[in-house]
């Protein structure tokens, strides 16, 4: 083998490296960034507004969820953006959620959105009122709540970050320890960051 | 918001989870880039920079604009946002040549010993060959590129975050592999001829044309969700899918096919060709010396510690003389308020100075000064007024007792502390926290004021010594600029003392001292030095540690005395045991507990569920991994020893926990302090505070971000535990399975901790300092 394929294949050995290294780091945003949108619950026209209802994913389960509304005029594309909304749940056994849905709370600030707790799953009876200067209008529909999933899994990136940390090290560690026991001292094999002019 | 167009213009989101992640790979960059810069400016110019900051920028765009706001209701700006991320993105991050600048712009050690490694493992190098071969990266682009569009995978990415995240990182991950071999940025070696790049484009275009094709001329919406978002433009849900397959079609076209005009150029300029080949073959950067093969990973050199006295503004603040006497001062009087609210003001904890500021607020601020400054408390310590009156008044003149010079009265304090701080729920009695505070003042009278030195500090004061394993973690340090300076002094002023200034009470030498075990960040030796080379330094958090645990042979006999090992592991399993007291599943085990045993009060059930979390159980495990770690390892090393050797390791992890308990209180009942101060004056007589605002105390701050958080502080307690227990192991040059098994009983009760520290941080909480009582946190 020429030296010239040796050190070709020494470089083209880096592109994994290089590769892995920008992957990793640019990949960081994506992996932790919040989706877009949301999931259509249900849409209602009711007295003069026509309204949507999103939550972040479905099915919804006990614990902070994320509840939008979109108020629109019918028939047209013109979202309503100076109404008061508010959300309020019930469920079966009597138990009420109420919230301000408002577009500071909203990623999408064509969205009134309201952070709410539900403290437990089952069937809840959701009613949305809407005002605007004198025009009132109530929607009103079924809310399934599915049963919790472990609190952890929502987490999961985080709870798994220390494993993965733990396993880089000792394979780390190997490696190290493997060149120290050839006899090398050297960590990169002689190759060298410094740049030529 | 006053208009649709404010609406969606100002739908940016700003996500720190997005945000700090990219700053912090901008400032590696940065760095790295200016070494090089100065090395080969011809290689990394301005246009390197700029093009990588824009690339960022882009993906930030993509993923934090209003682009991502609305791509789930019309197809053309998701489309729109993949094209950056595929098409605008990738290329303008390759052309900034990144591999150079962000190794460069890494911690030196890290560099060497963190990543090089793996830069040099010929596993790592041969999957690397495959990955890197042209034929991979346009079969990966192509791949990802048409599963993602089948309508069942779009879907699933609508519907599910978890999946649209999958998604992006994927487009993501195959288009930097895909531009890799168009923009072959330096240092690049090519495994095919540059010609090869032409049809490689013509076929990632063809591939593009006929998806956008179908998206174009398709009859039916292909993306069910589409058909149910509201239509906020007049596009129907079909034309809007033709809008961005046609978009799809042109922009992605000219990103393919004005890279092969160009190569093709390039292709057929000879010159260029031969010059190519020799800038990529002949003359690689990453330059290979076969006759010495020896690192020569350039990292940024290790720079000298960051000096806070020698700064203009700070320097001249902190090496003010009266300084201290000035925050002494403000403490002081807080804590006569906090006294005399505790004894004569309103006895409801929540609506009492005593019941709030020392509980929630000094807790929590002490905890992140202890982050991101050090002792703090100990410098600006209101008992000094005592300890100084004590010294007036009182004798002063016995030395402490020879056989009482160490921790163990401070342990039993300490645990005593704890203990009484649940059963008697201090936290809810203002009076009992009053008459705390006056206990210490009369205790810090008492012993300095019959003793010599600072007794109180260092043996006796509970809070002195949490201060001092604490600030272990801290960047801030009061060390010597210039070893070489003491090696000639004579004097020793530091420790000793001079008409002008006291040395150091506790007794540290200053160029013996070895972390913050004991110091008081009194600053006396820095202004007793005659030759001025003490100062307050800087460094990472924890860099201390690493540093104590990392020396061959520890400098200083603290970190080998078994006493502070005891102190140690105590608060390590005080952290998790004070926080596990506040969750509702462990108070309601109490009343069962209590029930059980017929018992007329909780007192008898908590006292022994302290001694059992803080004493026995300790005791228990600390024995056992002593025990087996020696086996394991085959140490020769006694048990206290052992012991003593890992406990400095286990300061993060307790560490962490201590942060994420005092700072929950703090995020959560801050406001707390508003209404309090309020009623406090009014009751006083003082009105311009206004009328106490009740509902601050009552509202519960949304902070659904707070669980992401303690876990992540949580996991890199349990990481830098860790660290500092393998470089504890490695100390004693074993074998790496030796070291490692060493390690491995240390290693397991560290998980262990982290678990419960999980369990706890998701438990309900019962909100002390608050008048509301149980939080649910998730």
């Amino acid at each position: 083998m020429t030296k010239l394929r040796i050190e070709s294949r020494r470089l083209t050995g880096h592109s994994l490296s290089r590769l892995l290294l920008i992957a990793l780091f640019l990949s960081t945003p994506s992996l932790v960034v919040r989706a877009d949108g949301g999931v259509v619950l249900w849409q209602q026209t009711t007295g003069p507004f026509t309204v949507t209802l999103f939550s972040t994913e479905l099915p919804l389960r006990p614990g902070p969820a994320d509840i939008s509304v979109l108020v629109e005029r019918p028939g047209g594309h013109s979202p309503v953006m100076d109404a008061q909304v508010s959300v309020e749940l019930e469920n079966e056994g009597g138990m009420t959620v109420n919230a301000e849905a408002t577009h500071d709370q909203a990623r999408n600030k064509l969205l009134y959105c309201s952070l709410l707790n539900l403290p437990a799953a089952g069937r809840w009876k959701m009613r949305l009122n809407v005002s605007r200067g004198g025009e009132r209008a109530e929607a009103s529909g079924d809310l399934n709540v599915a049963e919790p999933r472990p609190a952890l899994l929502p987490y999961w990136e985080l709870v798994s970050f220390p494993p993965v940390v733990m396993i880089l090290f000792l394979i780390n560690q190997c490696l190290r320890n493997r060149r120290t026991a050839h006899g090398s001292h050297s960590l990169n094999d002689g190759v060298s960051l410094k740049t030529r002019r | 918001m006053d208009t649709i167009t404010d609406a969606v213009f100002s739908s940016w989101e700003f996500n720190p989870w997005v945000l700090l992640p990219t700053l912090t790979l901008g400032i590696i960059y940065a760095r790295g880039w200016r070494q090089l810069h100065r090395r080969a400016p011809h290689r990394f110019g301005f246009s390197r920079l700029m093009a990588f900051y824009a690339g960022l920028i882009t993906i930030l765009c993509a993923f934090l604009s209003p682009l991502d706001a609305f791509a789930g209701w019309l197809l053309t700006v998701h489309m729109i946002q993949h094209l950056l991320l595929m098409m605008a993105a990738p290329p303008l991050v390759l052309y900034g040549a990144p591999y150079l600048p962000l190794l460069s712009g890494l911690p030196r050690r890290f560099l060497i010993d963190g990543v090089g490694p793996f830069l040099a493992s010929t596993t790592l190098r041969k999957v690397g060959r495959f990955v890197a071969h042209p034929a991979f990266c346009l079969s990966a682009f192509v791949f990802t590129n048409i599963v993602w569009h089948l309508p069942a995978m779009y879907e699933l990415a609508l519907r599910s975050p978890t999946w649209h995240r999958v998604e992006h990182l994927s487009f993501l991950t195959t288009s930097l592999l895909f531009w890799y071999p168009v923009i072959e940025p330096h240092p690049w070696a090519a495994r095919a001829p540059r010609w090869v790049i032409i049809p490689y484009l013509f076929l990632a275009d063809f591939q593009n044309t006929a998806l956008s094709a179908f998206l174009i001329f398709y009859e039916r919406v292909l993306y069910p969700t589409y058909e149910t978002v509201p239509r906020i433009t007049g596009l129907t849900p079909l034309e809007d899918q033709a809008a961005a397959g046609a978009l799809m079609w042109v922009a992605s076209s000219v990103f393919f096919l004005v890279p092969v005009g160009m190569i093709t150029i390039e292709v057929l300029s000879t010159r260029r060709v031969a010059v190519s080949r020799t800038r990529n073959h002949v003359a690689p950067t990453l330059s290979v010396r076969p006759e010495r093969r020896r690192t020569v990973l350039r990292g940024p050199r290790r720079s000298a510690p960051l000096d806070l006295l020698s700064l203009p503004l700070v320097g001249r603040v902190l090496g003010w003389s009266h300084f201290r006497r000035a925050t002494q001062t403000l403490m002081f009087l807080l804590a006569l308020l906090v006294v005399a609210d505790g004894l004569w003001g309103h006895q409801m904890a929540s609506m009492n100075l005593a019941g709030v500021l020392p509980w929630t607020h000094w807790r929590g601020l002490g905890v992140l000064a202890l982050l991101a400054v050090g002792n703090v408390f100990c410098m600006a310590c209101p008992f000094n007024f005592a300890r100084e009156l004590g010294r007036r008044v009182l004798p002063s003149r016995w030395s402490w007792p020879r056989r009482l010079r160490s921790k163990w009265v401070a342990v039993a304090l300490l645990f005593i502390f704890f203990w009484a701080y649940e059963a008697f729920s201090l936290w809810d009695s203002p009076r009992g926290t009053a008459m705390l505070v006056i206990g210490y003042f009369a205790a810090a009278l008492a012993v300095d004021g019959f003793f010599k030195g600072a007794s109180f500090c260092k043996y006796i004061c509970p809070i002195g010594q949490y201060q001092f394993v604490q600030s272990l973690i801290s960047p801030l340090e009061v060390g010597v600029r210039n070893l070489e300076v003491c090696g000639t002094c004579k004097t020793h002023d530091c420790l000793r003392g001079n008409d002008r200034r006291r040395g150091c009470e506790l007794e540290l030498f200053q160029p013996r001292k070895s972390g913050n075990m004991d110091c008081t960040f009194c600053l006396d030796c820095v202004h007793a030095c005659p030759h001025e080379n003490v100062s307050l330094l800087a460094s990472l958090p924890g860099r201390q540690l690493v540093r104590i645990e990392g020396s061959r042979k520890r400098p200083h006999s603290l970190f080998r005395r078994f006493d502070i090992a005891v102190l140690i592991f105590l608060l390590v399993f005080a952290a998790f045991a004070s926080a596990g007291g506040m969750v509702e599943p462990v108070q309601a085990w109490e009343q069962s507990l209590r029930a059980t045993f017929a018992l007329s009060s909780t007192q008898p059930v908590i006292a022994g569920l302290y001694l059992l979390t803080m004493l026995l159980l300790p005791a228990l495990l600390v024995g056992a991994c002593a025990r087996l770690g020696r086996n394991f390892g085959g140490v020769p090393a006694g048990w206290r020893e052992s012991i003593s050797t890992f406990a400095p390791a286990f300061v993060p992890l307790g560490f962490s926990m201590w942060l994420i308990h005092f700072s929950y209180h703090l995020l959560m009942g801050g406001m707390t302090a508003v209404p309090v101060i309020q009623r406090a004056a009014t009751d006083a007589g003082i009105g311009i505070f206004g009328a106490p605002d009740w509902s601050l105390s009552s509202t519960m701050p949304s902070l659904d971000w707070l669980p992401s958080l303690e876990l992540l502080l949580l996991g890199c307690g349990l990481l830098f535990t860790l660290y500092v227990g393998w470089r504890s192991a490695s100390r004693f040059r074993l074998g790496f399975a030796r070291t490692l098994g060493l390690l491995a009983p240390w290693a397991a009760l560290a998980c262990v901790l982290y678990t419960a520290g999980v369990w706890i941080i998701f438990q309900p909480m019962q909100m002390r300092g608050m008048m509301m009582m149980v939080h649910e946190m998730n």
